[in-house]
Parts: structure tokens; C-alpha cells; sequence
């Protein structure tokens, strides 16, 4: 702890050498004292003054390029990035799927076994975990609001989602065999007991 | 404290040395005030870091929910520690560097009381949800006006002091308060300009982008000019005097103190990089954020530098110790900002817990320490007491240091990791995390480790208040008597000391040429960015392109005022920016047009929760009437609160036509029928939830309760647009 006494000792050894010189290291500025706080004048450091000069000419440089010599603003640096995804999604993920591939997956038990799986994560909390229904509708009776629940027509809903209804569109969520298997499994559903089902939505199919 | 020899050395004897005395009185209860309310913010700030790191902390208790109390955080440790810390540091410093004491005893009171009541009346009001909803101006209107009051009255007394000082020349901390007052009374003012509709609630006058950018040119240079230019003006007065020893260099003051005051009111919109304000405005938010760097780093060196010489008090002097620190961490926060301040940096980092980390370095490291340094200097002075306890204050300094340096650790860890996730795609152009969730439980850990940082840091200055507690008793009985100085008026610093022709130390004899000068620095950059948004009709087409957007119905605008009541604008944006990875997780960027109706914008600034831009019709009314209830029934791990109450609580649907009838006096298109018939409109619309929702199961859902208007509001975003656009990147 710095004691009060000190504060009034008007103590700057080693600066009395530089009294009245002018230039230089720790030259005190004359006149300037306040409360006993004096002021040297030193220049600022080399480092400093180069970047202060460096970081104006960036900024200006930077404002030039992208607003006044026609840079790319962000919205077609988004749109040129957008169609490279694009082209990705559109080549990992063809459009479409073969209903003997779908068949296949129905047979297959470890299928079967991911796609309950990813129907209790990502379903569950709309269609409730035995697919009985819940803010979504019942997967497990005989009334389908979407192409009679075939095959084909769960798997169009699955990966194009019904938007405007809150039925999530699951293509780029997730990988084409998750949706596949999930799509075999909640065509599974069919008959299967619930704990609570909700009421049916949409026509009654009769297979 | 007496300064009799120093003043005699320089005095020209035709001077008249006239006696007076401190008023230190005003310090001493300022000072009492910063620890108080330091104690309080910290608390606060605790609190809500462990309601991150474990949800049901304060579980279902609307007044403890997240989004109310991270408000009265903020506000606490940035009004009532740092304000109260300023005030304290600002009159004791002034009237030793001006020889004169405070202008009016009553104004000063006036200020003392009037600060506190601001204070006490934040903290009785945002726990309730009574806000404006922009950050660090969440206080309504009534308490808005109170602080125009008092802080005028803090100008008032501090330029009264000046123009009676005896010392004719100003040193740079009092350029820098002088810089504090006008900026601060500017930025406020302009941005809490608002039309009230009761008591408790009030509409801002601004809209959409404008708002948007009003707030953070607000929000950014309150920081600049209340978290910044007191604190290195109080950095020139107490470095050199615990250290004794001259600052580094006059010229690198002027130089560093005018730049800052130039630079800084432009660099705002560095808060909005990437969104749907224009480019232009961003590149010059980020160009000048970068030139920023070198003045701060001007103000640092000249800290720090200070020390040559007298290094050794590093080591023997605690207040040296914690004044050092804090330059230092000035000197990392001020590099951190201008390359957050890039784009592409910000893209990763903006909205995630990177920013917390920067500014935590900035509030607990220069602020904090700053304020603790000086309180340790001053409680000996003003007290009279025995020294204080000196290896409790070196725990209190390693506590404090190692707990920020968990803090900021943390926190740039969890930012980081987070908007990795955000961004990651895989080569099918898929998101590597499209749950948003996962990427939250991810960073949950770092919240527990951030928490015990926060508690290190908390239980130093816990130390630190036991410690000025015990000094305080052994004060001498007579610390009340006001200590006396002897000085000439004006000075003998005659004109032939200066080089000739105009030089700084001219100003410095004007201190009110140089508040004007000051005031032109900080008028240039706020009229280039923020005149053209407000003076252009802000609804013309020049700005929105002609775009037919809707308005809300009464009932979602009753929706939005409960949003921005819960503070979700502190945990979830409304701003899609121009990024690929936001568009592939949100949908379609944002464009200015969507929120032109938007009195108060809730762009927000972190994602705590995913973006809601686009929520509008992505989940079933159900969905959220569920999840609003207990977010964990539809994400099984999320850390959102639970907001039971909205399905209980009735919507106050009688006020809703004098809301509507405000709005349209700030010009939001309603016709005198939607005003007269808001409450019917609102009736008809909630009757149509209400039956979607009992379709699907829901049980017991009337009308009036808040929760129908709460969906009716989430359900309209992101479809304001009249012809809505093709969702999703593809
Ligand atoms: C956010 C809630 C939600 C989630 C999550 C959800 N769904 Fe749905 N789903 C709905 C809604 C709502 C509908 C009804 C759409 C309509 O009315 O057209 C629906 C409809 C369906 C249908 C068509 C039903 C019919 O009657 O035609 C199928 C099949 C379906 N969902 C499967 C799934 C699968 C598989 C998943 C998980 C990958 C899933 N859903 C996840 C809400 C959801
Ligand atoms: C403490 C931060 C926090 C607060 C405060 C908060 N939320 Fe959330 N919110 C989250 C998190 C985390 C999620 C993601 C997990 C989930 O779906 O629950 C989320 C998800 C959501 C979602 C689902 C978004 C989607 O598309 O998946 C909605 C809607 C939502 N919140 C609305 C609100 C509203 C309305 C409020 C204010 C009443 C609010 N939130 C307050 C953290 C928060």
C-alpha cells in the first residue's frame, strides 16, 4: 500500500538530469503539472505510428474495393456460394426413390432397427414416440391425408415435409439411407397398438 | 490531502493563493455505491450463468427467467458499478485536477440520489418485464427521462467546476470526462427517443434497420464513452499517482484522445455485420473498427508505460497491481474488438459466446480492476483509515485475474466450438449439426467452468468488501473534515511557456472550445451513418424497395410485446445474415423489408436458441403451445426455460387500441377501424388458434391467455412479405 505521504513528495529522480532539456527521451513537458502528475513528452513508438498508417490505408482500401470500385457485395457472394451447395445437395441427393428399394429396407431388421431408431429422435416429439400422434397425425391408423400412405407418398412427405402444415422437410436434415429407413419403418406402423391415438385425420384408406 | 509545496514550487507570486476545501463526502458515498451494486451485478451475473449451465435454476418463476434478469445484469454492473465507480473516480479526480472544488454541493447530491433511484427502479422494473427490448436501454420511458435528468446534472456540475477551476490548464483526464458527458447525453437521448402508451410501455420511435442501427450506434459507444473514455481518463489520474511517476507522453495523449473520440462513433454497425443493414453502412462500421485498434492501444502504452522507472510497485503496491492489470486487459479487449470487427471474423463468432468472452474481458478486467485499484487507493484517503490488508488484497488481485481468465478461456472455447458447428457441411451439402440443440449441449460444460470463473472472480471482491469494511472501522474520528488547499486561481503557466501559433495547449485553457470540438468529432460520424436511415422516410422506397409488407394484427402485435417482455430476443435472433450455413439452417436471408414495422427491431445479438426469422408455419400452433409450456417435451435436451405462465396469464387485450393508435402515429399503416376494433380483430384471430388447437388435442385453451397471441406473433415471422419466397437453399 502506497502511503499517504508519499503523495505529496514530489519525487521524479532521474528526470531532474533531462530539466530543460528539448528533445529527446523523457523530456518533462514544462508547465504541465497537475495534482502533482507531470508529463513527458515522448514520441509515440515507432510500431505504433506504422500501424495506425497501415490500418488507414486498409480501411480505406477496403471501403474502395467494396464500395466504390464494385466489389462483390455480400448478397452475390451469398448467391455464388448457394449454387455450389446447391449442385452438392442436388448430386449426393437424386430426386426419387425405387419402391423395390424401399421393399428391401422393410425386410431388412438392422433397416429396420435405424429407422426406429431415427423415428424416435426426430419423429417422436411430433408423432409422438409409438407414432400414435400428437401435433402431428397418427401414423398407425388407416387414415393418410397425404397419397393413401404408400410407399412412395410417405417418402415424398418425408423429404419434402408438408411446410405450410409444420411437417418438416427432412432431404438436407438428413442422409438419404436415414430417410429410407425411416420411411420403411413408420410404414410399418400400420395397426400397431398406441397408448393414446389421436383422432383420425385425413381419408380412410381400405387396403 | 494538502499540496501546499507542489502548488508553491509553481506559483507566480502576483498570484493570490486563495484556501478551499474537497468535498469528499460525495466520493465516499459514490465509492459505497460501487461496492454495493458491484456486489449486486455480480450476483446477477452468477445467477444467469448457472440458469445456462442448468435450466431449472429459478424454474417456472416469470420475475428469475433468463430473458428478465440477464437485463438487470447488464444494466447493473454497467450502470451501477462502473456509473457509480465513474462518478466516484470523476469528482475526486476533478477536484484535485482543477483545484476547485465541485461546483454545487446540491447538484452533486442531486446526482448521487438521483443515480441510485435510476438504479433501484431498474431493478424493481425489468425483473417484471417492463423493458424497451434493446440492449442496455431495456429502462422504459419514465426511468429514461430521470437519467436525461441526472446525468445533465452530472454535466452541469462537472463543466460548472470547470469554468470555476484554478488551474487554467485541463489535463487529459478531464478531456476525457468532458468527452463523457456530451457523448453519452447525445447517445442517449437519441436512442431512447420513444412514444409511451402507458406507464410501463412505451414504443420506440425508430423501425426495423434504423432502430437496428440507432441501438448499436448506441450500444457500441456506450461502451466507448461510458466503459471506456472515464476509465482512461480515471487511468490518467491514478496510474501516475500510485506510481508517482510522470505519464509516458503529453503528445501521444492528444494524439490518442482526439482519434478515439473521431473514431469510435462510427465503428457501430460492426454489431450488424452480415445482416440486412446496407453493405455500405457495415464496410464503414468495420473499416473503422480496425482503425480503432491503434488509439486504443495509444491510451494503453501511455498506461502502462507510465511505469517506467517504478516497476517495482508491480510487485510491493496492491492498487498499482490491479490499475496495471486492467490497462492490460484494455490493451487485449481493444485488439480483440477491431478483428471481431472483420466480417468474415464476425461471421463465425458473432452471435455466440465469443462476444461474451470479449466483453467480460473488457467488463471484469479494465472496469473491474480498474474500479478495484482505485477503491483500494482511495478508502485509506478518504477514510483515514490504517492501511488496508495487503495479502488480501494480492488474493483478491490473483482471484480476480485467474477467474477472468477462466471466464474469457471458456467462453472463447464454447463460442468457437459453437459457430464451427454452425457452419460445418459436409461434402452433400448438408449441415453437419442441423440440431440446433446439439450444438448447444455441446458448450454446456464450458457453462459450468465459465460459472466457476465468474464465482473466483465474484469471491475476491467479496474479499475485497470485507476488507474495505474492516478499514473503514479503524477510521480516524475526524475523516469527515474536509481537507483543506491552498492555490492561486489561474496559475502563472503564462502564454511564452507555449510554442507559438494554435497548439493543443491553447485548448487546453478552453475547455469549453474543446468540448465543442469534441462534440463536432462525434457529430461527424453520427450524421454520416445514422441521418441518412432517419431522415429518409424510412418507409420509402429509396429504403424498402416499395415492398408490400405486412403489418401485424393486434393480436400479434400483443404476441410480439409478450416476445419482447421475456426478454427471448437475449437467447434467439431474428436475423438470417447473408452467410450460406444461416440460409441452409433459417431459410432465405433476411431482408431490411421484414422488419419495417418492427417497433423495437429484435434482431438480437446471441443465439442461445436457434434463429426465429423464419418460424412463421414451421411447426404446428401445438408445437408451440407444447414447447412454450416445457421446452423439453419437444427437444429432449434443450436449456430454454419453461414459460408456463403464458398459458395461465390473460393478454391485456383492452390496451391494445391505444398500442395500435401509437403505432400509427409513428407510422405503421393501420387504418382508424383497426384501432377502434383492435380488441375484435384481436378476438376473432385468437378464436382461430384456439380452435386449431383444441382440433389437435389441446385441452383448456381460451382466447384471452397469452400464449395464443404469442403464437399468433411466432407464426407471422418470416411470412411478411406478401409474396413469400421459396424457402430453403433448395
Ligand atoms: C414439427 C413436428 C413434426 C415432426 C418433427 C415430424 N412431423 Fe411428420 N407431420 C407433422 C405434421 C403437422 C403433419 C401433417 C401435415 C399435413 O397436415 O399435411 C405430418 C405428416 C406426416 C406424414 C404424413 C401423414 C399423412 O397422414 O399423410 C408422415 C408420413 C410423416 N409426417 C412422417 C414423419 C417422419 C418420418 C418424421 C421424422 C423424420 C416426421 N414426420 C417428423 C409434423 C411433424
Ligand atoms: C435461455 C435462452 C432462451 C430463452 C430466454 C428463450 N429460448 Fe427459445 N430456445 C432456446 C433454445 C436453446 C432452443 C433450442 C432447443 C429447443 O427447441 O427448445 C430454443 C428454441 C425455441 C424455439 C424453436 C425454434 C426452432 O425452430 O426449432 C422457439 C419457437 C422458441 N425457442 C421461442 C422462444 C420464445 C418465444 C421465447 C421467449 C418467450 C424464448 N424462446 C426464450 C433458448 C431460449
Amino acid at each position: 500500500m502506497s502511503d499517504i505521504k508519499s503523495d505529496n513528495k514530489r519525487d521524479n529522480k532521474g528526470d531532474s538530469k533531462n530539466t530543460g532539456q528539448t528533445s529527446g527521451l523523457d523530456v518533462l513537458m514544462p508547465g504541465h503539472e497537475y495534482d502533482g502528475i507531470q508529463e513527458f513528452n515522448n514520441p509515440a513508438p515507432f510500431w505504433w505510428q506504422l500501424f495506425f498508417y497501415l490500418s488507414i490505408a486498409f480501411g480505406v482500401g477496403y471501403f474502395a474495393y467494396y464500395q466504390l470500385m464494385g466489389g462483390p457485395t455480400l448478397k452475390e457472394e451469398l448467391t455464388v456460394k448457394l449454387e455450389k451447395i446447391e449442385a452438392l445437395q442436388v448430386k449426393s441427393h437424386p430426386k426419387g426413390a425405387d419402391e423395390s428399394v424401399l421393399m428391401a429396407v422393410m425386410a431388412d431388421p438392422a433397416k429396420m432397427a435405424v429407422g426406429q431408431k431415427v423415428f424416435g429422435e426426430k419423429c417422436a416429439a411430433c408423432h409422438a414416440p409409438d407414432g400414435g400422434g400428437l401435433v402431428g397425425p397418427n401414423l398407425t391408423d388407416n387414415y393418410w391425408i397425404h397419397g393413401q400412405g404408400k410407399l412412395l407418398t410417405i417418402y415424398e412427405v418425408v423429404e419434402d415435409g408438408v411446410l405450410d402444415k409444420g411437417m418438416p422437410a427432412w432431404r438436407n436434415i438428413l442422409a438419404e439411407d436415414e430417410i429410407l429407413d425411416v420411411v420403411g419403418y413408420v410404414k410399418s406402423l400400420k395397426g400397431k397398438p398406441v397408448a393414446t391415438a389421436k383422432p383420425p385425420q385425413g381419408d380412410l384408406v381400405s387396403e | 490531502m494538502n499540496n501546499q509545496q507542489s502548488s508553491g514550487a509553481n506559483t507566480g507570486s502576483q498570484n493570490q493563493v486563495e484556501s478551499f476545501q474537497y468535498d469528499d463526502d460525495i466520493v465516499r458515498k459514490f465509492t459505497l455505491a460501487t461496492l454495493t451494486w458491484g456486489l449486486v451485478a455480480m450476483l446477477a451475473g452468477l445467477y444467469i450463468a448457472l440458469q445456462l449451465a442448468y435450466f431449472k435454476l429459478g424454474q417456472n418463476l416469470p420475475w428469475l427467467s433468463f430473458g428478465r434478469i440477464r437485463p438487470l445484469h447488464t444494466n447493473a454492473a454497467i450502470f451501477a458499478f462502473a456509473g457509480n465507480a465513474i462518478f466516484a473516480g470523476i469528482y475526486y479526480s476533478t477536484q484535485r485536477l482543477l483545484r476547485t472544488r465541485l461546483w454545487s454541493d446540491a447538484v452533486s447530491r442531486f446526482h448521487f440520489w438521483g443515480w441510485q433511484t435510476i438504479i433501484v427502479s431498474a431493478a424493481l422494473t425489468l425483473p417484471f418485464g417492463i423493458t424497451q427490448g434493446k440492449e442496455y436501454a431495456e429502462l422504459e420511458w419514465p426511468i429514461d427521462i430521470l437519467i436525461a435528468v441526472v446525468w445533465v446534472a452530472f454535466g452541469l456540475n462537472l463543466l460548472q467546476t470547470i469554468r470555476i477551476r484554478r488551474e487554467k490548464h485541463i489535463y487529459v483526464a478531464i478531456w476525457f470526462y468532458i468527452a463523457t458527458f456530451i457523448t453519452v447525453a447525445v447517445l442517449h437521448i437519441v436512442n431512447s427517443l420513444a412514444i409511451p402508451v402507458t406507464f410501463f410501455k412505451s414504443y420506440e420511435i425508430y423501425a426495423g434497420v434504423t432502430d437496428a442501427l440507432v441501438q448499436w450506434w448506441y450500444g457500441h459507444n456506450a461502451v466507448a464513452f461510458f466503459l471506456t473514455t472515464p476509465f482512461l481518463g480515471l487511468m490518467y489520474y491514478f496510474i501516475p499517482k500510485a506510481v508517482n511517476r510522470p505519464v509516458y507522453s503529453y503528445r501521444l495523449s492528444v494524439i490518442h484522445f482526439w482519434t478515439l473520440v473521431f473514431i469510435y462513433i462510427w465503428a457501430g454497425p460492426h454489431h450488424l455485420l452480415n445482416t440486412a443493414l446496407p453493405d455500405w453502412a457495415q464496410t464503414v462500421g468495420m473499416v473503422f473498427s480496425v482503425m480503432l485498434w491503434i488509439p486504443s492501444w495509444g491510451g494503453m502504452i501511455n498506461g502502462i508505460l507510465t511505469l517506467r522507472g517504478a516497476w517495482d510497485k508491480l510487485r510491493t503496491d496492491p492498487p498499482t497491481k490491479f490499475l496495471v492489470a486492467a490497462t492490460t486487459f484494455y490493451g487485449m479487449a481493444t485488439f480483440e474488438g477491431p478483428l471481431l470487427a472483420i466480417k468474415s471474423v464476425s461471421a463465425l463468432a458473432h452471435y455466440t459466446d465469443w462476444i461474451i468472452a470479449h466483453v467480460h474481458a473488457g467488463a471484469l478486467g479494465w472496469n473491474g480492476l480498474l474500479s478495484f485499484g482505485m477503491i483500494y487507493y482511495l478508502v485509506p484517503r478518504l477514510w483515514k483509515t490504517k492501511p488496508l490488508n495487503v495479502s488480501w488484497m494480492n488474493i483478491h488481485f490473483w482471484t480476480a485475474t485467474v477467474g477472468i481468465l477462466i471466464y474469457t478461456i471458456s467462453m472463447w472455447a464454447a463460442g468457437i466450438t459453437q459457430g464451427l458447428m454452425w457452419m460445418g457441411m459436409d461434402s452433400a451439402g448438408k449441415l453437419l449439426y442441423p440440431d440446433f440443440v446439439q450444438t448447444v449441449i455441446r458448450i454446456v460444460p464450458l457453462y459450468w467452468v465459465r460459472a466457476f470463473g465468474g464465482l473466483l472472480y465474484l469471491s475476491g471482491f467479496v474479499l475485497m468488501l470485507v476488507n474495505v469494511y474492516q478499514a473503514i472501522q479503524t477510521a480516524s474520528a475526524d475523516y469527515t473534515n474536509e481537507v483543506t488547499d491552498r492555490y492561486p486561481r489561474f496559475k502563472a503557466l503564462t502564454e511564452k511557456l507555449f510554442s507559438p501559433g494554435f497548439t493543443h495547449e491553447r485548448l487546453e485553457a478552453m475547455p469549453m472550445v474543446l468540448a465543442g470540438l469534441a462534440l463536432v468529432g462525434i457529430l461527424i460520424g453520427t450524421a454520416v451513418e445514422i441521418v441518412p436511415f432517419v431522415t429518409a422516410n424510412s418507409y420509402s422506397e429509396s429504403i424498402y424497395q416499395g415492398a408490400k409488407v405486412k403489418h401485424y394484427t393486434p393480436l400479434e402485435q400483443a404476441g410480439r410485446d409478450i416476445y419482447v417482455r421475456e426478454g427471448c430476443y437475449l437467447c434467439h435472433s431474428q436475423m438470417i445474415r447473408k452467410l450460406d450455413f444461416d440460409v441452409v439452417r433459417y431459410g432465405p436471408e433476411s431482408k431490411m423489408e421484414e422488419s419495417m414495422w418492427d417497433h423495437p427491431f429484435q434482431w438480437g445479438s446471441k443465439r442461445i436458441g436457434p434463429d426465429l426469422a423464419r418460424e412463421g408455419g414451421k411447426f404446428p400452433n401445438l408445437w408451440h403451445y407444447r414447447h412454450m409450456n416445457n421446452p423439453r417435451d419437444l427437444t429432449a435436451q434443450s436449456i430454454m426455460p419453461s414459460y408456463p405462465w403464458l398459458l395461465s396469464d390473460k393478454t391485456d387485450f383492452e390496451v391494445l387500441s391505444k398500442k395500435i393508435s401509437v403505432l400509427k402515429t409513428l407510422g405503421v399503416p393501420y387504418s382508424d377501424d383497426d384501432v377502434s376494433n383492435a380488441v375484435a380483430l384481436a378476438h376473432a384471430q385468437a378464436k382461430i388458434i384456439v380452435d386449431d388447437l383444441k382440433a389437435n388435442g389441446a385441452t383448456m385453451v381460451d382466447e384471452d391467455r397469452e400464449i395464443v397471441a404469442l403464437i399468433a406473433y411466432l407464426q407471422l415471422l418470416g411470412k411478411q412479405i406478401e409474396a413469400p419466397q421459396k424457402v430453403g437453399a433448395r
